[in-house]
């Protein structure tokens, strides 16, 4: 210990050590001098000073780190002497580590890090949504996991702070075991505990997390006790069947009313990778958190994630299949004693997925890890261009510095220590790079996040640069540094020193081979680079250029959530009309009808089975299909085409004859050249659907959705519980200054009834397409970047080669080659490198498009306009790149290159 | 200049001390000096090996350094033994004369 502060001293006094060591040595020569009474003698005797000092010094142990330091000094004077080289370098560094860096931070946060609680490795999930009662089933009749946790996750809480105004925060509710089992501790104050989950809507506290505590509450721990009132409308969840909903009004659709008594661990964000919780409550409160949805006690709400802790002992897939067996048993005896036999068969057909949980829940790593994947490929390529350029750069440096090099190498200087060296001076560039592109990946991975956006919400990731997210780039930059300055510093050294004594222009023709080989790789993988970014982008245009079947220009969504409201069974129907009467008053809509599900709202019915008039299906699969419970004119004002038949309208009641209108494909699949109008279906022994009406069919859910069979009913005849409306509106002028004028209708109808969205149907379908966009938008920039990078490379390489041969052309043109054969002759050598690139990019494409087959609309991954316009965009730029050099040489005056030896 | 005969590797450090513990605080010539003298000539240290063992010595903490006046009034570099330096003395020398006796029982049954 007190050794190393001896060391750290020597360290702090260096200039003292080397005077003391000089002066003690020159006394030494002194008395030797004396004694042998003359200089020479003496000096014969002392040897070589320089050695010796060396190995006093290398004593202390600091020698290799003396020796880098000033490799690091020397490598700074390097690159201030090429500030233009340097800043290049190291933009287009910090641009490619950046991006990389970036994405890794989504990736590692979505895809590979496991949860941030004890034994995550325990840990299993189910992946579909089950209703309370099943989780309660789940949790008491295993025999497989230690506990049983069920959540449920609110991405856009209402949340309103004692004394404060109305925010949003995503919310948790969590069994009260959540905390525990977890093993996450409270920061400050306590967590959620068993006890606040006893009975429904009896503990009315919650727990927020760090990150929220800094950001609204300052981190004070006066939060402690404050009071907080929730509310959520519709999140993750489904339900069927008739009347699911209580139909008792209820005294309060506030919301509930919570208490915070604690903050969450640190670094704790929830059981889903990608999304971060603020507040967590008991799942037993959800009663009042959900105004109008009391789901504990109701089986056919679907709504809880089910997270497991398995026994010590259990593995995994003993657990899986123990879980199967248990799950058959629950829904047999859901069926009480008059189940049937087909039913029976088809439960012991049922399985139940249950997945590894140490990510935790996977939606938003099944939604996002291939677009981010795809992402990393193209970033990762573009930093390969970033290398492949500066190695080029390097390799044309390193020409120039051939008598610097040589004059060292002649001096003693080993050729180790001089690889070292350049390799030095490469590393302090690359790292350089990556500390400009942690500032870039902070950019960047917001904009990512940003441009992730969709209406359902994005990525939420705790922002905080962690080990990592630096680990990551600082190996990065290491590794790129090596891959762009090894292959150089190799090069640059094996020269001979003959040869470099002499004019450093000549017999570097192998040093320009190198270079045109590199640059030939750039234009190979920008060119890939571009194929893919044409291919995102026509996929792109494809898809927004797509007819949905009526025009989504101007029209409107407005969502409103009757059952928060209190509305129950045919009452939903009866204030939606009324609703919809006072919106056509306002002066600025045209037209407007309803429906359930909307358009582009991302809520959709499930398939629906049903008995048909005079078909006989083969398959269960035969008699499914998609619905959708609309309003009054809904395909007219819409703007579907009604093919045959009539519309919706206000006289299809309840206690009216029950109708359907089905769309193209469901006509053309059951009545084949029969005219449909009349027919009858039953979806349920109770109801029986007359046709009266075929439409086009429509795009209203998702852009690549191909056509599937779909019916709608009338709104006023439900055949599924009213969740939700949608109204879609049509307005006479700009639907901005609408908006104001719908707010105040809905809150001037009841001031419970609260507004879910209201959105431009443009904007819906465009946050569809948001993976679509977001890879399209960062190809084409990457794409462009690594042209204009290969561009760079190009021009650099073809500016030697010119300035290498000005001799030779000089000779030409005095034996009579005029400027146009000149450039022809440049250009001869730019069309032989834009050819090898060009032929290895695609082929890399042909190979490679194939992968990204499920990311393309309209197009084969062999697109041919994607290959030409990719291609003609690259010999462009690259032609222009390479004409610059070649006017260059035909600008050579013959008589002064002549003298140019 | 006579023969010369290596210094046996490992002694170096042993020599100094010794030759520290014997005289007092002394100069790096003085050092080399004495150990010739005493050595009758056999014993030459190498300023290459001698100034490297003596910084090394210090790294350790065996001697420590002081600039000081000579007899005739130059300033030289005085080495003095530390405590530490005594005890390392001492555990030299006891393994110095381990191995040395075991050479001669090696060589005397030989």
């Amino acid at each position: 210990m007190r050794e190393l502060w001896r060391r750290l001293g020597y360290l702090w006094n260096r200039s003292r050590f080397e005077r003391d060591l000089d002066e003690e040595l020159r006394f030494h020569a002194d008395r030797l001098e004396e004694a042998h009474g003359s200089r020479d003698a003496a000096r014969r005797k002392f040897g070589n000073a320089t050695i010796l000092k060396d190995a006093s010094r290398e004593m202390w142990g600091w020698t290799s780190l003396e020796r880098l330091l000033k490799d690091v000094r020397y490598a700074f004077r390097q690159l201030a002497a090429n500030p233009g080289f340097a800043a290049v370098a190291i933009l287009s560094l910090a641009l490619g580590i950046g991006a990389n860096t970036a994405i890794f931070t989504l990736i590692d946060h979505v895809m590979l890090r496991l949860l941030p609680v004890s034994h995550p490795e325990e840990l299993m999930v189910i992946r579909d949504l089950r209703s309370y009662p099943q989780f309660e089933q789940v949790r008491d009749r295993n025999q497989v996991f230690s506990a049983v946790i069920g959540t449920h996750y609110m991405p856009e809480m209402e949340v309103k702070i004692e004394g404060g105004p109305t925010g949003r925060a995503a919310g948790e509710m969590v069994s009260g075991n959540y905390f525990p089992v977890l093993g996450v501790g409270a920061a400050i104050g306590r967590t959620i505990l068993p006890e606040d989950d006893r009975a429904a809507e009896s503990g009315p506290v919650a727990v927020i997390s760090n990150g929220y505590w800094k950001r609204v509450f300052g981190g004070s721990p006066d939060v402690l006790g404050k009071k907080i009132q929730v509310r959520s409308g519709r999140s993750d969840m489904g339900t069927s069947g008739l009347d699911v909903y209580d139909n008792g009004r209820r005294g309060s659709y506030d919301g509930a009313v919570l208490t915070i008594v604690g903050v969450a661990a640190s670094d704790f964000y929830g059981v889903t990778a990608g999304r971060s919780v603020d507040i967590w409550m008991p799942i037993t409160m959800q009663p009042a958190v959900m105004p109008g949805r009391p789901f504990l006690a109701q089986p056919n709400a679907v709504w809880v994630n089910i997270l497991a802790r398995r026994k010590p002992g259990v593995s995994e897939d003993a657990a899986r299949a123990s879980m199967v067996v248990v799950w058959r048993q629950i829904l047999t005896d859901a069926e009480g004693a008059l189940i049937t036999e087909a039913r029976k068969r088809e439960i012991a057909s049922r399985v139940l997925l249950v997945e590894s949980g140490e990510k935790g829940f996977g939606k938003v790593r099944r939604d996002f890890s291939q677009p981010l994947l795809v992402l990393m490929t193209v970033v990762g390529l573009v930093l390969l261009i970033a290398c492949l350029n500066i190695a080029n750069l390097q390799l044309a440096r390193a020409t120039a510095r051939r008598r610097e090099i040589g004059v060292r190498l002649s001096l003693g200087a080993g050729r180790p220590r001089l690889i070292r060296q350049l390799l030095t001076e490469s590393l302090v560039l690359a790292l350089a790079g990556g500390a400009a592109g942690v500032m870039v990946a902070f950019a960047g991975a917001r904009l990512l996040i940003a441009m992730l956006a969709t209406i359902e919400g994005s990525i939420t990731i705790p922002f905080e640069m962690d080990f990592r997210t630096l680990g990551f780039t600082a190996a990065v930059s290491v590794a790129t540094g090596i891959l762009f300055g090894l292959a150089p510093a190799l090069r640059a050294t094996r020269i001979s020193l003959a040869e470099t004594m002499k004019d450093a222009g000549r017999g570097a023709t192998s040093n320009g081979r190198t270079g045109k080989v590199l640059v030939a790789a750039q234009i190979a993988v920008s060119l890939l680079l571009l194929i893919g970014a044409s291919l995102f982008l026509r996929t792109l245009f494809n898809l927004k250029a797509r007819d949905v079947g009526y025009n989504p220009d101007g029209l409107v969504l407005l969502r409103v959530d009757p059952v928060s409201a209190g509305y129950r069974g045919d009452e939903v129907g009866r204030r939606m009309q009324l609703l919809l009467d006072r919106v056509r008053a306002l002066p600025g809509v045209r037209e407007a009808t309803f429906s359930e599900n909307g358009l582009f709202s991302g809520s959709e019915s499930q398939e629906l089975m049903y008995n048909i008039e005079g078909f006989t299906p083969h398959a269960d699969e035969d008699r499914r299909a998609y619905f959708d419970q609309v309003g009054p004119q809904y395909f007219t004002h819409v703007g579907i085409p009604i093919l045959l038949g009539r519309d919706m309208n206000e006289r299809d009641l309840p206690g009216a004859p029950r109708v359907a209108v089905i769309n193209e494909t469901m006509a053309n699949f059951y009545f084949p050249g029969v005219n449909p109008i009349g027919k009858h279906f039953s979806p349920d022994k109770q109801i029986r659907l007359e046709i009266v009406g075929v439409v086009r069919d429509v795009q209203d859910h998702g852009l690549r959705d191909k056509p599937v069979r779909r019916f709608y009913v009338s709104y006023f005849q439900p055949i599924d519980g009213i969740t939700t409306a949608n109204f879609e509106i049509r307005p006479l002028g700009n639907a901005a200054s609408l908006m104001a004028a719908l707010r105040n209708t809905v809150q001037s109808l009841d001031r419970n009834l609260a507004i879910s969205s209201i959105n431009l149907e443009r904007d819906l379908m465009d946050a569809d397409v948001v993976p679509e966009r977001l890879i399209a938008t960062l190809s084409s920039f990457f794409g462009a970047l690594a042209v204009l990078l290969a561009a760079i490379g190009l021009y650099g390489v073809m500016s030697y080669s010119v300035a290498r041969r000005t001799n030779e052309i000089g000779i030409r043109m005095a034996l009579g080659a005029g400027r146009p054969r000149v450039i022809l002759m440049i250009l001869r050598e730019v069309a032989v490198l834009l050819a090898a690139g060009g032929i290895a990019g695609t082929a890399a494409a042909f190979a490679s498009t194939r992968f990204i087959k499920g990311f393309l609309f309209g197009l084969a991954p062999i697109d041919l306009i994607s290959f030409l316009a990719a291609a003609a965009l690259l010999a462009a730029v690259a032609g222009i790149a390479g004409y610059l050099p070649a006017r260059r040489a035909s600008k050579i005056d013959p008589m002064i290159a002549l003298r140019y030896e | 200049m006579g023969s010369r005969t290596e210094i046996p590797p490992g002694t170096l450090y042993m020599l100094i001390l010794k030759t520290l513990a014997r005289l007092g605080p002394s100069h790096g010539y003085g050092i080399a000096e004495y150990i010739q003298q005493i050595s009758d000539d056999v014993l030459q240290i190498e300023e290459g090996s001698l100034y490297p063992a003596l910084q090394r010595m210090l790294v350790k903490g065996w001697v420590t350094a002081e600039w000081a006046q000579t007899e005739n009034n130059r300033r030289a570099r005085y080495y003095k033994l530390t405590p530490a330096g005594r005890k390392q003395l001492n555990l030299e020398l006891s393994e110095f004369e381990r191995a040395i006796s075991a050479i001669a029982k090696v060589i005397q049954t030989a």
